[in-house]
């Protein structure tokens, strides 16, 4: 095996190494790790047996092999902003969603403050008017 | 159609010059219920509106006009109302013109567009023409505001999918077109906006971008839905 064979190898190993850091110490979800790490073994892979290149090539009608892995890089990037736009938006209109219902929750409190405010000062009101109709009485009972 | 049940929406940004006048009106000639969508205000745009007796429905941050009025069909959903009339809160929009809704909705149609083709310059006009044509929505005045819209409509409107709307114009009447709701539009006056500008035409970067996003959506949606797994979403 040649050095930049072991380097390829070496980096696809480096890139699987630190995906499984990263799920381990819950930095990423299982789920986005598995296409993380299925794109370092293929790293791996294709440093090891850069020959698979060009047997690519010669299949493809390429010219310059080298090329493909490029190509693969920017064309896996391009789909990744993909979903990543996709998912961006997603979470916007949830955050978008919540505000609203937020909204709605907060105009339904004010609502019930108001109510309860309402209720409270009828209550304190009604106790008074009894205060003032005892004291009317006592005041009653002690004139002659 | 009857109203019996109906509720006001009006979406508002730092209004608190013009929101009172318009509240006042409101309750002198009509029984309408009305929310004010308080999208992110700086100034007393929420405590006027209540004093006006209005429910305020505060957002914490502003999302734009057309979300601010999908929170009022929400709640309009929500609490069971007959359906929804949307107006501005900068005074463009005229209460008594109400009665030409109301109108228009006699005949049984889902939503009725106030359109008033007067306002606007020529090179709104031309992108009004421009939408029609690539849409084949027959609404002549496509940004209004001025809308009254039946229950089906406001639960169509609700949905997460409407949330994905940017501005109410035809992207509403589109997704309402796709579900065979039927919109017909009635001539109302209009007046001057009183303050401040509109927030779609208000500079050339603005109007592109209004441009490019609408002509994206006309051109995406110009052959209506018809796939059973999509509808399904509304229903």
């Amino acid at each position: 095996m040649s050095s930049p064979q072991i380097i390829g190898a070496t980096i696809g190993l480096i890139i699987g190494g630190i995906i499984f850091w990263l799920i381990r110490r819950d930095h990423m979800i299982s789920r986005d790790g598995v296409r993380w790490l299925f794109i370092a073994a293929a790293t791996m892979l294709y440093g090891a047996f850069p020959g698979v290149n060009d047997l690519l090539g010669q299949f493809l009608g390429i010219s310059y092999p080298p090329i493909i892995p490029v190509l693969l890089g920017l064309g896996a990037i391009l789909i990744k902003l993909l979903i990543g736009d996709i998912e961006r938006m997603k979470t916007r209109i949830d955050i978008e969603r919540v505000v609203q219902r937020m909204a709605m929750l907060e105009a339904q409190l004010h609502q019930l403050k108001a109510k309860e405010e309402q209720s409270s000062s009828d209550t304190t009101g009604d106790a008074n008017q009894g205060r003032v109709k005892q004291s009317q009485n006592n005041v009653t009972a002690i004139k002659p | 159609m009857a109203h019996p049940n109906l509720l006001v929406v009006i979406p508002a940004k730092d209004e608190a010059q013009t929101i009172a006048k318009l509240l006042v009106q409101l309750k002198q000639n009509y029984p309408f219920d009305v929310v004010v969508i308080d999208d992110g205000s700086i100034d007393d745009t929420a405590a006027i509106a209540r004093a006006h007796g209005a429910v305020v429905l505060p957002h914490v941050r502003a999302l734009g006009a057309w979300k601010a009025t999908q929170t009022g069909m929400r709640y309009a959903y929500k609490k069971q109302y007959d359906g929804v009339i949307t107006m501005d809160a900068d005074g463009q929009h005229i209460p008594s013109q109400i009665d030409q809704l109301l109108d228009g909705a006699k005949s049984g149609v889902d939503v009725v567009v106030g359109s008033c083709l007067s306002r606007g310059d020529a090179m709104r006009h031309v992108a009004w023409r421009f939408f029609r044509l690539v849409s084949g929505i027959n609404v002549k005045d496509i940004t209004s505001g001025f809308r009254l819209y039946n229950l089906a409509a406001v639960r169509v409107l609700s949905t997460k999918e409407a949330t994905m709307l940017e501005f109410q114009d035809l992207g509403v009447l589109l997704l309402l077109r796709s579900l065979n709701l039927s919109i017909k539009e009635v001539d109302v006056q209009m007046d001057e906006r009183l303050i401040g500008k509109s927030r779609i035409f208000n500079s050339w970067f603005s109007v592109m971008s209004y441009m490019a996003t609408t002509g994206l959506v006309c051109l995406t949606k110009a052959i209506p839905l018809r796939d059973v797994r999509y509808l399904k979403r509304f229903y």
